[in-house]
């Protein structure tokens, strides 16, 4: 006989318990999992957008916290534009605004005829993108058209005035999809925000040397930029995969997924260690038994932890499938979609193994230091 | 006086019959196994009753028909006259008229002896206050009244049983049944718990059904009743042929 | 002895099974106390602006996400305090901005025009009010001050660009208004780039009022204009995203904590009641009832939950008074957790208990005491 099938023994002899036990550890671990994954798949996508459009940089109020209500000078691109290494700036002004048909607000994007953000949606048939001599037009992404039901050549009644949807696009981001889009000029005229722009999305030049020297200064020399009176402007350039980390909206949305995972793990390696206890306690007589036929203390605690990690590991596995299950539901849910997005990555994964072998020890480590420094004889008269 | 096997002991001549088993079977596993056949007897208030037979022979099927914890498959067991089959409520039956004795005392380990006295009355309705006077009492007459707050694993086995028995008579029941009453017991006391018994027979009327394997003690008795292969036989002779033809 | 005392010798057979398993219900039972105590403060804080100073409307544009982004002509105020039924109306600007250095995020900036009735119900700690005409003037809350280290005189830098010199020290009766900042309006205007623009308004109607009239009033304000948007205060409060968010997340975390201290809860039940097969069956051979089996076993499980409930909820306390210790939480979390969201702690436990227990009761209740008492 192995060791091992010694150990397997050994759980299967109390069966309920060790099945709930791993239910237990299998509910902490998928939780787990599940916030991270969401959390992580949420930031991923984020960041796609700027990757999507090719932007190394993107510029917005300082100080701001929620970027929404970043709101800055149009103009401001052209001094941008002369900056060194910058190949090309463009601009987003971003509003949420009422669609008829929708209970809640719609993200909106107005960009530049010319921006180089068109590039990356893909214009599904039968549609265009929005030309210059277009007037009230409008672009769906391809979710928010099959919420509100609308097609190519529709009207679409927003802030109380209609607009033709002249495309619907697929710009295989999720985020992107549950949008519309706009030209610049109809959105600042449609909100009464004329010459206003929310962020500069920055493209640096192909063929620079030292990308990152080049990044550090531009950052340095935007952010410093002064109006005609001398007074700092205020502007935060960040390089774009920085600037989604350090939204605060995903900061929170990580800070919530940990919290919520430490609290699952506590409770879980409460549940490991009680189990553990009790099997141990239960079977002091036995552990003096073999003692006294020659194993030695390391043995004995072996034995207990393999056990416990058998049983934290097996939840791992449980719970990862069960994490995936759960993803792929809330994906499939209306409300979550765009938020939700079905992949676990592999880093997830080795997460959660390692955490389960944390559990493990959690639960197994005093329990085999107990039955290890049994003396042989008093467990042997132990009833 | 065991040559009388099931015969009346002349003393409980016209006494009341407290139990009587009318050609009583139990069958297990959906009849194909046979633990007791169309048993028949009757036990009189105040008699002091054993029941002998080869292990396998069907007298803890008996037992456990007798103090309801089973029922059985054919026929019917009358207490006091009245029909147990009838009865509804077989758990407050069991408190009141029937107190228990087992062989490994089934004490519960937590709990002081003077607090395992107190456990059946709960079913009861007695107050907390008579709850303890009670069980000292009963602690008193089974001569444990100097152990009544100790542990069951701080008594001897002797000392075990006979709170065992002051639990029996909690609630003062007409009937003790004892299962191997002194099978864990050294014999010296094994015999203090059976002068016990004598004593609850004698001095308080109680009816005694004791089932063992021990001819000393089964000779305490008034009347043995034998059983084999799950019916009553007449003799110890025929009871052991069984033993002898295995 | 007590049917209690039963209870409680049970439980006290395995010390270190009981604590624990007492200790698991405690975390799960702290964090939904501290959680959900905290976002409920959070919505209680909010919803007391609005009381305190009597609001019973609020207008906002139809589209805007909420309050922070929502963008209205602030001309629009003198229309509305026009109509028949309007008592006050008071228009500002918030926004939320962060102070990365401090390790303070979404710190509340409002610019209040200087004739706002709201300064009236500050209380000036230390320096003076907002007057008109403070350009490059800023008075701060108590919490604020404190955490970013500043005192009447020092200047503080907004948007990275201007410096604002430190007017007064104010105390809100409001706790998360103590973590924020007040400038003018006209200033806030200028700095977002929003000339002529307000978030809202909060409309007081003239009292008495019912429920007719307040939607009557709200019909007269939607008619001054299109886009706009009137809800009932409380209703606002409800819906504001935050709030919605933090209710979400600490219901969330808590149903995941809860269903874990469930299962460890019936692991544990389940453990108990094998391991006294036998004393059950010896309990139901003397006469107890199948019915008080299982008083037996779910009430040592909400003796369990109880104890469970009791630690978890002080423990919930601390942590929430420490949080308020916390710079980043001191000027959102107020430290005071409402009796409510402790009876919601004990109800869940006690649920937790019940769901743990229910199964084991109902097996041993079942158990034959003939089979139980042969048992090994």
């Amino acid at each position: 006989m192995h060791f091992l099938d010694f150990v397997l023994r050994n759980l299967l002899r109390r069966k309920v318990r060790s099945v709930l036990t791993i239910v237990g550890v299998s509910v902490a671990i998928a939780a787990v999992v599940a916030l991270l994954s969401i959390t992580g798949g949420y930031e991923r996508t984020s960041r796609s957008v700027y990757a999507g459009h090719g932007i190394d940089m993107v510029v917005v109020r300082a100080g701001v916290a929620d970027r929404s209500s970043s709101t800055l000078d149009e103009d401001l691109g052209k001094k941008m534009q002369e900056l060194n290494g910058v190949s090309k700036v463009s601009a987003t002004l971003r509003d949420s605004v009422s669609f008829e048909g929708t209970s809640g607000p719609v993200p909106l994007n107005g960009w530049p005829l010319d921006s180089s953000n068109f590039d990356a949606l893909n214009i599904l048939a039968p549609g265009r993108y929005l030309e210059p001599d277009d007037k009230e037009a409008v672009l769906l992404g391809k979710t928010l058209a099959s919420n509100l039901d609308k097609k190519v050549g529709d009207e679409v009644e927003i802030e109380g005035k209609n607009f033709k949807v002249v495309g619907i696009y697929e710009s295989g981001n999720i985020i992107e999809d549950r949008k519309a889009i706009m030209s610049l000029r109809d959105l600042q005229n449609l909100m009464d925000r004329v010459s206003q722009v929310s962020q500069f999305e920055i493209t640096l030049r192909k063929d620079l040397p030292d990308r990152t020297a080049t990044m550090a200064a531009l950052r340095q020399e935007i952010e410093n930029l002064k109006d005609e009176d001398g007074t700092k402007i205020g502007l935060a350039a960040q390089a774009s995969d920085d600037f989604v980390k350090s939204d605060n909206q995903i900061r929170l949305a990580h800070a919530m997924a940990w919290i919520t995972s430490a609290i699952a793990l506590i409770v879980g390696s409460i549940g490991m260690l009680n189990t553990m206890i009790v099997s141990v306690l239960e079977r002091t007589q036995e552990i003096g038994i073999l003692r006294a036929i020659g194993w030695r203390k390391m043995r004995i605690m072996r034995m207990i932890l393999v056990e416990s990690f058998t049983l934290s590991f097996t939840g791992a596995v449980f719970g990862i499938l069960l994490a995936f299950v759960m993803i792929q539901l809330l994906a499939k849910f209306p409300a979550a979609q765009g938020a939700v997005h079905g992949g676990i990555t592999m880093r997830t994964i080795i997460m959660a193994y390692l955490l389960s072998i944390l559990v493990g020890l959690v639960g197994g480590g005093y329990p085999a230091l107990r039955g290890a420094n049994l003396p042989p004889t008093e467990a042997l008269r132990y009833e | 006086m065991n040559n009388h096997s099931h015969l009346l002991h002349p003393s409980h001549n016209g006494a009341p019959v407290i139990l009587r088993v009318d050609r009583v079977g139990r069958t297990y596993a959906d009849g194909s196994v046979t633990a007791l056949n169309e048993v028949s007897l009757e036990i009189r208030r105040g008699e002091y009753v054993a029941i002998m037979g080869p292990s396998g022979s069907g007298k803890s099927t008996l037992l456990n028909l007798l103090g309801t914890l089973d029922r059985p498959t054919t026929g019917e067991l009358y207490f006091e006259g009245h029909p147990l089959s009838q009865l509804r409520d077989l758990d407050a039956f069991r408190s009141r008229k029937i107190g228990f004795v087992f062989q490994s005392f089934y004490l519960l380990p937590t709990l002081t002896a003077v607090e395992n006295v107190q456990i059946p009355m709960f079913e009861t309705g007695t107050s907390p206050a008579q709850r303890v006077k009670r069980a000292y009492e009963l602690l008193e007459t089974v001569s444990m009244g100097h152990r009544c707050n100790h542990l069951p694993a701080q008594l001897s086995v002797g000392e075990r049983q006979r709170v065992a028995i002051a639990r029996a008579l909690a609630n003062d029941p007409p009937l003790l049944l004892a299962d191997e009453p002194t099978g864990n017991l050294d014999s010296r006391s094994g015999n203090d718990v059976l002068n016990l018994f004598d004593e609850l027979h004698t001095q308080r009327g109680k009816t005694l059904i004791i089932i063992t394997h021990s001819q000393e003690v089964a000779d305490r008795a008034e009347r043995i009743i034998w059983i084999r292969d799950g019916s009553i036989v007449h003799s110890r002779a025929e009871a052991l042929k069984q033993r002898e033809a295995v | 002895m007590y049917f209690s005392t039963f209870l409680l010798k049970n439980l006290f057979r395995r010390p270190a099974r009981t604590m624990l398993t007492i200790t698991g219900l405690a975390v799960a039972v702290g964090a939904v106390v501290s959680l959900v105590g905290v976002s409920t403060g959070f919505k209680d804080s909010f919803m007391k602006i609005y009381e305190s100073r009597d609001v019973d409307l609020v207008v906002t544009r139809a589209g805007g996400t909420e309050a922070l982004n929502s963008g209205l002509p602030e001309q629009l105020g003198i229309p509305i305090s026009k109509l028949k039924g309007v008592k006050e109306v008071v228009g500002g600007l918030v926004d939320a901005i962060d102070f990365r250095d401090n390790g303070l995020l979404g710190v509340i900036l409002n610019g209040w025009p200087p004739d706002c009735p709201l300064f009236t119900k500050l209380t000036v700690l230390q320096g003076r009010e907002l007057n008109a005409g403070d350009n490059h003037k800023i008075i701060i809350g108590r919490v604020l001050a404190a955490n970013l280290d500043k005192k009447v005189g020092d200047k503080i830098e907004l948007y990275g660009s201007e410096d604002f010199e430190v007017v007064g020290i104010y105390e809100s009766p409001i706790v998360y208004e103590n973590g924020g900042a007040i400038v003018l309006l006209s200033e806030l205007q200028r700095l977002n780039n929003k000339p002529n623009e307000i978030s809202g308004f909060t409309v007081s109607a003239v009292k008495p009022i019912d429920d007719q009239g307040l939607e009557d009033l709200t019909q007269r304000i939607l008619n001054l204009q299109p886009g706009l948007k009137v809800t009932k205060s409380k209703e606002f409060v409800n819906n504001v995203q935050q709030i919605k968010m933090s209710g979400a997340v600490a219901w969330v975390t808590s149903a995941i904590a809860l269903i874990i201290g469930a299962i460890g809860m019936l692991n544990t039940m389940i453990m108990s009641v094998f391991e006294r097969t036998k004393e059950i069956g010896t309990l139901r051979a003397i006469g107890w009832r199948r019915s008080r089996i299982i008083q037996m076993i779910i009430g040592e499980s909400l003796l369990l939950s109880i104890g469970g409930a009791v630690l978890g909820s002080l423990a919930g306390i601390g942590l929430v008074k420490l949080l308020t210790k916390l710079p980043v939480a001191s000027g959102i979390v107020s430290g005071d957790i409402s009796t409510h969201v402790i009876v919601q702690g004990f109800i869940v436990a006690i649920l937790v208990g019940a769901a743990g227990s229910i199964y084991p009761a109902i097996w041993g209740a079942n158990l034959l005491p003939t089979e139980a008492l042969r048992r090994k």
